[in-house]
């Protein structure tokens, strides 16, 4: 996730309390049909680029935003596929506390070659679908709508 | 809208100021193939049941509470019609609160209930064919109609 003006414009007004930040993931894949996945600095598990909304943003924005830079990809196109509800309250290292509402699209036009941001992905590539590392929720989540 | 709890709370700190909201539109069709609008007693203009999610409130739930809230009415199903958001979805309120939105529009054609307005934020439910919308619908409730009508 990175810097946004939204959530820390907020934080500075409501400290660390819990709050509903909505956001948007996307489902990334190559010619062969792997899936595209990325490791976030300190995490171990494998999931997909998401990210919070800024105020306002179009949910496609979001995602044409996180895109760019957490891999370096152009979004061209993308459909819904879910809009997923939390399953646990969030607590980040610096004790702030969300509850996270995700659209989960499937990118059906893309352009570029995926690079890690350097700053907050560690590792970034395509997965078969046969042999897939640890998951997170939006990692399972992606497996689950390809299998 | 309704303003759950945690709406009210978040408004005691950052007071007016635009804020993303999660919610949930619901699009309730008849036999008919005509969707449940209600009037609105703030603003007297129609628009769609639905609200605004409670902290950490699953989206499934918030549309069950608020068609039992608004309508008195219980989905037996429900299914994801597209997520509305984006500049267009900004209102600002009579007491100034500003806002932008990111809906979740469900359709419901399976549900269990006689429709009746709560008498609160609703003074009164009518089912509307789609040819047939009144007038000064908010933005939100536009997009979704419009999704409904390619969909039926």
């Amino acid at each position: 996730m990175s810097t946004n003006d939204y959530v820390r414009d907020l934080r500075a007004l409501i400290g660390t309390r819990p709050v509903n930040f909505v956001g948007a993931a996307g489902l990334i894949q190559n010619e062969g049909g792997q899936v595209l996945l990325l490791r976030r600095v300190g995490a171990e598990r494998w999931g997909l680029v998401t990210g919070i909304s800024e105020l306002g943003e179009a949910l496609e924005e979001t995602l044409r935003r996180e895109m760019r830079e957490e891999t370096g990809l152009t979004l061209h196109g993308a459909e819904l596929l879910e809009m997923l509800s939390p399953d646990r309250l969030v607590q980040v290292a610096n004790g702030d506390q969300f509850y996270s509402y995700t659209a989960l699209f499937r990118v059906t036009e893309w352009s570029g070659d995926p690079v890690p941001d350097g700053v907050e992905i560690a590792e970034l590539r395509f997965f078969k679908l046969g042999d897939l590392p640890p998951l997170t929720r939006l990692g399972e989540k992606a497996r689950e709508v390809l299998a | 809208m309704t303003a759950p709890n945690s709406v009210r709370d978040l408004r005691r700190l950052v007071g007016p100021r635009p804020v993303n909201w999660v919610g949930v539109c619901a699009l309730v069709v008849n036999a008919a193939g005509e969707v449940l609008l209600q009037r609105r007693t703030d603003t007297g203009g129609w628009g769609t049941l639905g609200g605004i999610a409670e902290l950490g409130e699953a989206l499934e739930d918030t549309l069950r509470r608020e068609l039992r809230e608004e309508a008195g009415l219980t989905p037996r199903g429900a299914e994801l019609l597209t997520v509305v958001s984006g500049p267009g979805t900004f209102q600002k309120l009579p007491n100034g609160d500003e806002f932008y939105q990111v809906t979740a529009v469900y359709l419901v054609r399976d549900w269990t209930g006689v429709p009746e307005a709560d008498g609160e934020e609703g003074v009164e439910l009518r089912f509307f064919p789609l040819d047939a919308l009144p007038d000064r619908l908010g933005p939100v409730d536009r997009q979704a109609l419009v999704r409904l009508r390619h969909r039926t």
